[in-house]
């Protein structure tokens, strides 16, 4: 209960910071995602059994307070979440070398689906593409996402783990 | 879920904004000086022009009574605080602490300074109203330019713009023309200011001539907006 309790508090904490404060900071794209980059380090500390359904749930609750799609979200969440299952959560959680480099990969693969999801609800949702990829999906915006994805995981990572460690949650 | 938010978003978005403001004020105190001199210069020339348009708008209000037309101080608003923006920064919406208890309805415009639109509500709750801005690929608005001679729509360009779209090959625009909400269709009123024309260039198909509209708002510092709810 108090392991559902204080992930609830992070998850709600990390939707109000971007919505009403990361946008301000940025001014427009782009945007670092804190919610997915919670939902990958609570993954990676985790689990995929264990954090399955925490990601469902913040895709949920993130869809309602953000006015998108019910399922969208979720659906994203549920995919970095797999992708992260297939390697060994030992292995991934060492900061050296090739533990390094793999949270790096988690970072930069949950950004792109992240964007190619959302970026094709917009198009389904307008009925064309044309215009969309140039300023939207170019390499320097996307790079410059999983730049500001990198330095939020690496947050979200420490708060989580120092945060189970303090409240001695398993 | 929204109420839940709510209080947490007003609070957030206040300070945010407070402490934005400030890192850009302490960046820019250097071009401060620089700007003084050339904004009083500025005032002069525009101390000159505000009296010729005073002259214009006696004429104006004169005309608009003899064509019924709303005179422009005579909505009824509501202010609202901005509470919450696209997450994904790509300026599709903002939410509104405003809602259905405060008689907020679907299809209602919003606008600051009393004449510039910013957007139309698209969803109400019971607290909050979420504003599809201009800016949304979903958004579509008639408009014509400030002299009322060339009608187009205006849309939404993915966040990144407006585009003034479907104006016929036979229409005159250039670069500086302001552009306007036409008030055809009876959704948004008339007079509405969208923003200025920066390039004109035709369609993809050439039937038509397209102009990017540059809006002189800044919406991520956007604070407080109003809702038209209708005319006095």
């Amino acid at each position: 209960m108090k392991k559902k309790f204080i992930y609830f508090v992070i998850l709600f904490s990390a939707i109000v910071l971007q919505t009403s404060v990361l946008p301000l900071i940025f001014h427009g794209r782009p945007v670092g995602d804190l919610v997915l980059m919670f939902v990958l380090a609570g993954a990676v500390l985790d689990g995929f059994a264990t954090f399955l359904w925490w990601a469902v749930f913040a895709g949920a609750v993130y869809d309602f307070a953000t006015y998108t799609t019910v399922g969208l979200h979720s659906l994203i969440f549920l995919l970095v979440v797999y992708s992260v299952s297939f390697f060994s959560r030992r292995l991934s959680v060492e900061f050296k070398g090739v533990g390094l480099a793999l949270l790096i990969l988690f970072v930069a693969a949950s950004s792109v689906i992240s964007q190619i999801i959302l970026g094709w609800q917009t198009i389904f949702e307008v009925q064309k593409a044309h215009g969309f990829f140039g300023p939207l999906g170019g390499l320097g915006v996307f790079s410059l996402e999983i730049s500001y994805n990198t330095i939020l995981f690496f947050v979200c990572f420490a708060i989580l783990k120092k945060t189970k460690s303090f409240f001695t949650i398993e | 879920m929204g109420l839940l938010f709510l209080p947490f978003q007003k609070v957030f978005y206040s300070v945010s904004a407070v402490a934005d403001g400030t890192g850009e004020f302490l960046g820019s105190i250097g071009q401060l000086k620089n700007d003084n001199k050339k904004l009083l210069s500025e005032n002069q020339a525009l101390l000159a022009r505000s009296a010729m348009l005073q002259d214009v708008e006696s004429e104006n209000v004169i005309l608009r009574s003899q064509l019924n037309l709303l005179p422009r101080d005579h909505w009824n608003l509501v202010a609202a605080s901005v509470v919450s923006q696209d997450p994904q920064g790509m300026g599709n919406w903002l939410e509104i602490d405003r809602g259905s208890d405060d008689g907020i309805a679907v299809g209602m415009s919003v606008v600051v300074s009393n004449s510039i639109l910013v957007g139309r509500v698209q969803q109400v709750n019971a607290k909050t109203a979420q504003v599809l801005l201009l800016t949304n690929s979903k958004s579509t608005i008639n408009a014509s330019t400030s002299d009322g001679g060339t009608k187009g729509i205006i849309r939404g360009e993915y966040g990144l713009g407006i585009i003034f779209d479907m104006i016929l090959q036979t229409d005159s625009i250039k670069t500086g023309d302001d552009v306007v909400t036409s008030g055809v269709g009876g959704e948004i009123p008339k007079g509405l200011y969208v923003g200025t024309v920066q390039e004109v260039h035709d369609s993809d198909d050439h039937l038509f001539q397209q102009a990017v509209v540059t809006s002189p708002l800044q919406v991520s510092k956007l604070q407080v907006v109003f809702v038209i709810k209708d005319a006095k």
